[in-house]
């Protein structure tokens, strides 16, 4: 009876210890799901709002320029590849978006012209002819203009809020660019409507956080700013 | 109809002619003592790389992170396909972070974790198997021959490591790993140089498939 007693014992804490870590396993492996779902949905009308917000926010910005700092992180690698820079926008579509650490890449989009200047050699390529800089100039415009939130063809958009972002997640509904990228969730400031941050999560499980600090609106940029040598 | 086989046929025979071997030898009188070293000091346990991949046409740039993967480490070196000692992840990205392959490398079978639809061709990441495979494979070979590079004075080395048949150049003292070659069949050559030495690693290492007209170079990234 007390061996019976042991036995039945031993196998309810082996049982308590697999549930452990099993809980722990599931903890870790969702925590960045977890943290998400800490936001909370938003009603229809803070919706319409920050629709409206954002809009007038582009609207207003004539030129924009601030620092970045993009982290890629890698399923099951805990490192993280850190690099970070300056971007530039002026309306009408010009775009200087440059690396600087822990390399020099500069990117300038002017009308639909790409300038890609990369160990000082400069590529120039007209935006349609390169799909994916194509999807990715849409993107990062996109989310930093509002109008990824309104592109309903690729994007399913749910709205949550944190104490301190409203937060839009895009769940992409193109086939082709499925294949890539899972979602782009953009973290706008609450008081100023702004983008502060830009996560774009691959189908692969792969993530790209971009971080956008010093922000100034409607500063002069000259246009030579969007020449490449 | 017949003329496309001729032109496959000339294909096969010319690819057939992709020589992985140094050249100017004569072979070396006496037993050349290299510096062994480890793979690690080739190509470290982690490192970020600027990244050019020229396939024909195409030219795509980014990022490439090799890294060592694996807590639990083998006895070096490990037998299999390609001496690959170790867990090895290979992440090629573009700048703005979207990730173009990302392949997991051990002893055994090659892993894609994930890779752009475009890239996903079983020849293609065949070929990349076997550059990263030559590109971690330890310096001891099977069944070594040794020889004398008579322009250079470079001495090259010829075996087997796993199923495949590599050289590799060496400068005339022994210390420093110039060029790996090896190949296990006709479609597979790879030729990997070693440039700009600095602390034992190089800083650029370009790797080259003449079969296909495939050449990734990779340029160290201080971290």
């Amino acid at each position: 009876m007390q061996v019976n007693s042991i036995v039945h014992l031993r196998k309810y804490l082996r049982m308590v210890k697999i549930c452990f870590i099993a809980g722990t396993l599931l903890l870790l492996l969702n925590s960045g799901q977890l943290a998400f779902s800490q936001n909370k949905p938003m009603d229809q009308a803070s919706i319409e709002t920050l629709k409206k917000r954002v809009k007038e926010v582009a609207q207003n910005t004539r030129t924009l320029s601030c620092d970045f700092v993009q982290v890629k992180e890698m399923s099951m690698i805990a490192e993280k590849i850190t690099s970070s820079g300056k971007f530039y926008l002026k309306k009408e579509k010009m775009l200087r978006w440059e690396y600087l650490k822990p390399f020099s890449y500069l990117i300038v989009i002017r009308n639909d012209q790409i300038s890609i200047k990369d160990d000082n050699k400069v590529n120039q390529f007209n935006v349609q002819s390169n799909k994916l800089f194509l999807e990715i100039n849409r993107i990062i415009l996109g989310s930093i203009q509002g109008t990824l939130l309104t592109d309903e063809k690729n994007f399913r958009a749910s709205y949550f809020e944190s104490p301190t972002a409203w937060v839009v997640k895009l769940v992409t509904l193109n086939a082709r660019l499925r294949e890539s990228l899972n979602e782009v969730i953009i973290y706008f400031n609450r008081e100023d409507f702004a983008v502060g941050r830009v996560d774009m999560n691959e189908s692969g499980g792969d993530c790209t956080k971009i971080t956008f600090t010093s922000r100034k609106t409607n500063q002069p940029i000259a246009d030579e700013k969007f020449l490449v040598n | 109809m017949r003329s496309s086989w001729s032109i496959s046929l000339l294909a096969i025979l010319l690819a057939g002619c992709v020589s992985i071997k140094p050249s100017h030898l004569s072979r070396h009188p006496s037993p050349v003592t290299r510096h062994a070293s480890p793979v690690t000091r080739h190509v470290p346990e982690s490192q970020l790389y600027k990244a050019t991949l020229d396939i024909k046409k195409h030219h795509l740039t980014g990022l490439m992170m090799i890294k060592r993967t694996d807590t639990i480490r083998p006895a070096e070196p490990q037998s299999g396909k390609g001496m690959t000692a170790g867990i090895y992840r290979f992440v090629f990205m573009n700048e703005v972070g979207m990730t173009f392959f990302d392949l997991q490398l051990d002893s055994g079978e090659l892993k894609v974790i994930s890779c752009f639809a475009s890239m996903n061709k079983k020849a293609l990441i065949k070929i990349l198997e076997t550059d990263f495979r030559m590109l971690l494979s330890d310096i001891s070979l099977k069944n070594e021959r040794v020889y004398i590079q008579e322009k250079t004075g470079n001495i090259a080395v010829s075996g087997k490591t796993g199923k495949y048949s590599s050289w590799q150049t060496w400068s005339p003292g022994g210390d420093t790993l110039l060029i790996k070659s090896g190949k296990s069949t006709i479609a597979d050559p790879a030729i990997i140089r070693f440039e700009n030495y600095s602390e034992g690693t190089p800083k650029k290492i370009t790797i080259e498939n003449p079969f296909i007209g495939m050449k990734l170079t990779l340029r160290k990234l201080a971290r």
